[in-house]
């Protein structure tokens, strides 16, 4: 954190905060245009303008490429967190280009307030990108999990989607008030709840003091375990993901991770970065490998025995997290830049996935393995599209989960974690044979009507920009790699 | 360090004799000796008549919810005008985008007709 402090004009303020007023803003506007016509049924236009708002935003971002500044004292501006912003708000256009025939099909009256709360759970994960203060921590955490609470119980009227909302709400208030806890032994030892200041005092506090600080970062990273569904805290993901609409699963196996991981790499490194307390980083890193290798391993090996399609690919999101986290605990340049990679593939990839799963049950209102039997011969595109995205989930050359794997996997040999990496490759090997369980039903059994599965503009458009994301990122990912470089080594 | 905890220590064990000693001593004795006159309820509201599960109008709820709201926004805005005159003219805006956000959310409530009664 070399960045100086310099004041910044409100105009400057206003812009470096510009990629999450104009979500406010769009959010806003779509409530208030949708409560203007409460009754009309045809409001093909709220997606739409929810997409131009994400469009924006993005602009907002990727302009500000390159600042590496401080704003308002609690965020900072710096290519990490853009980044971040970049890859959560094209994940979430993806995700509303999922849910436009879903929603309209499942719950037409109520289309403002769906599109609404997506973009405001927009916001707290680009806050979350560039968070360098604990209370705008905790504040955007519960900010993007009541808003993930109320999409998972959207469809009000099913009792599975109800069911999914209350439950994902009280396992996420108990660990919320754990993290809390927490945050407040850090401030009560360390005086202070700006990361920075906290990394300055930490390296001279006493011994005894420094030993109190273990069960505080315990409670710390029980949330942020939470938020990525990482194994002992993920008891929630495969009940959520089941019950919910499947937009809203492809949105919480997605955004609430790009926020969670952005936050852990943020405070972790920052705050306790192994450069300056080497004891300290050193304990956590151990207990994040633990949990890595526990959270790939137990979702790898659930997921074998799944038959539900949505209830799978909660697993194998949580098993992703577990890859995602061998490059934290790698804690170099080369790890934090795979993090960033892994989660862009990730994102393309699954909501890629999604949208099949999504395309298939608009038309079929299924969601069983076993239903996917022949698809090849019902939406031979279809398949295809859903063949190229668990390659990708399983990390076959030329896509984006592959260079992911590879750079991760290489970040721990690398830091001299071997068998982090060796136990990584294997569970990708487990992996092959759950992922193989729905190549094999829609390649090789035979199918139960000759109905052929119409997929909508919108989806088509998802899976597209899902498809040249994968390829991109799998085959070109030396473009990027300057720009996840500077990333990474905002922490370095 | 330790000692100090020792003595939260203490001072726990004296609190937690404090509250469990006086019932016990008068569980231990007090005459038993219960009729249906003294079982009957205390000074701890009216006996019910009918049913005890009614069920309340969930609608009940939104109402509390937007109160509680606008309540909050009382509380923020009160030290905001307290302090309005040592104010910069940045602060006002930012507290009339505050207002508007919430009005923008009284609005929705209005046209969704959640403020009427069903």
């Amino acid at each position: 954190m070399s960045s100086a402090y310099s004041v910044l004009t409100p105009g400057q303020v206003v812009w470096a905060l510009s990629p999450e007023l104009l979500l406010l803003v769009t959010g806003l506007l779509i409530l208030g245009l949708d409560a203007v016509h409460p009754h009309k049924e045809e409001k093909r236009w709220l997606p739409h303008l929810a997409l131009g708002g994400l469009a924006v935003a993005l602009l907002g971002a990727i302009t500000l490429w390159g600042c590496n500044t401080r704003v308002l004292a609690v965020l900072s501006c710096d290519p990490f967190a853009l980044m971040v912003k970049i890859v959560a708000l094209v994940a979430i256009g993806l995700v509303v280009l999922l849910s436009e025939v879903y929603i309209e099909r499942h719950s037409a009256r109520h289309q403002g307030e769906f599109y609404a709360l997506l973009l405001f759970s927009a916001i707290p994960i680009c806050l979350l990108g560039g968070a360098t203060n604990l209370v705008l921590i905790f504040l955007a955490f519960d900010f993007l999990s009541i808003s993930s609470y109320v999409l998972t119980g959207y469809l009000r009227d099913d009792p599975r989607s109800a069911e999914a909302g209350v439950k994902y709400f009280l396992y996420g208030a108990a660990i919320s008030a754990v993290m809390l806890f927490g945050l407040s032994w850090i401030y009560g030892l360390t005086g202070s709840v700006e990361l920075g200041e906290i990394a300055t005092v930490l390296p001279k506090l006493e011994g005894n003091t420094q030993n109190l600080l273990l069960p505080a970062l315990a409670f710390v990273l029980a949330g942020f375990a939470f938020k990525i569904a990482a194994f002992p805290f993920h008891q929630w993901a495969p009940d959520a993901y089941e019950g919910a609409p499947t937009p809203v699963t492809a949105f919480i196996s997605v955004g609430p991770k790009i926020g969670g991981f952005a936050v852990i790499v943020r405070v972790l490194l920052t705050a306790f970065s192994p450069h300056t307390v080497v004891e300290l980083a050193g304990n956590w890193r151990v207990a994040l490998m633990a949990i890595s290798i526990l959270t790939m391993t137990f979702g790898n090996l659930v997921a074998l025995w799944q038959t539900n399609i949505k209830r799978l690919l909660a697993y194998s999101s949580i098993a992703h997290a577990g890859y995602v986290l061998i490059g934290v605990v790698a804690a170099s340049t080369q790890g934090i830049a795979a993090v960033l990679l892994y989660l862009a593939a990730y994102a393309f990839t699954n909501l890629g996935a999604f949208a099949s799963v999504i395309a298939f049950s608009n038309q079929t209102g299924s969601d069983e393995i076993a239903a996917y039997a022949g698809m090849h011969q019902r939406a031979p595109g279809l398949a295809l599209v859903l063949i190229i995205c668990l390659l990708s989930l399983i990390g076959i050359p030329l896509t984006g989960g592959f260079v992911g794997k590879l750079w991760l996997f290489s970040a721990a040999l690398e830091e001299g974690l071997l068998a982090l990496a060796v136990i990584g490759v294997v569970n990708t090997v487990i992996s092959v044979s759950y992922y193989w369980k729905i190549m094999r039903a829609m390649y090789f059994d035979p199918p139960p009507t000759e109905e052929q599965v119409v997929v909508s503009p919108a989806l088509g458009v998802a899976m597209g920009v899902a498809l040249v994301g994968i390829f991109a990122l799998g085959i070109f990912p030396n473009a990027l790699l300057p720009l996840l470089d500077a990333a990474a080594r905002v922490f370095f | 360090m330790l000692n100090q905890f020792a003595f939260i220590g203490c001072f726990l064990l004296v609190a937690l004799t404090f509250g469990i000693a006086p019932p016990a001593l008068a569980w231990l004795f007090r005459p038993k000796k219960p009729n249906p006159r003294k079982s009957q309820i205390y000074e701890c509201g009216m006996q019910t008549h009918g049913e005890t599960w009614v069920q309340f109008k969930a609608q009940y709820y939104t109402f509390a919810i937007a109160f509680v709201l606008f309540d909050v926004e009382a509380v923020f805005l009160l030290p905001w005008a307290l302090a309005y005159n040592a104010l910069a003219l940045y602060a006002v805006i930012e507290a009339v985008i505050f207002i508007a956000i919430l009005l923008v959310g009284l609005f929705y409530l209005w046209r969704k007709r959640a403020l009427e009664w069903m």
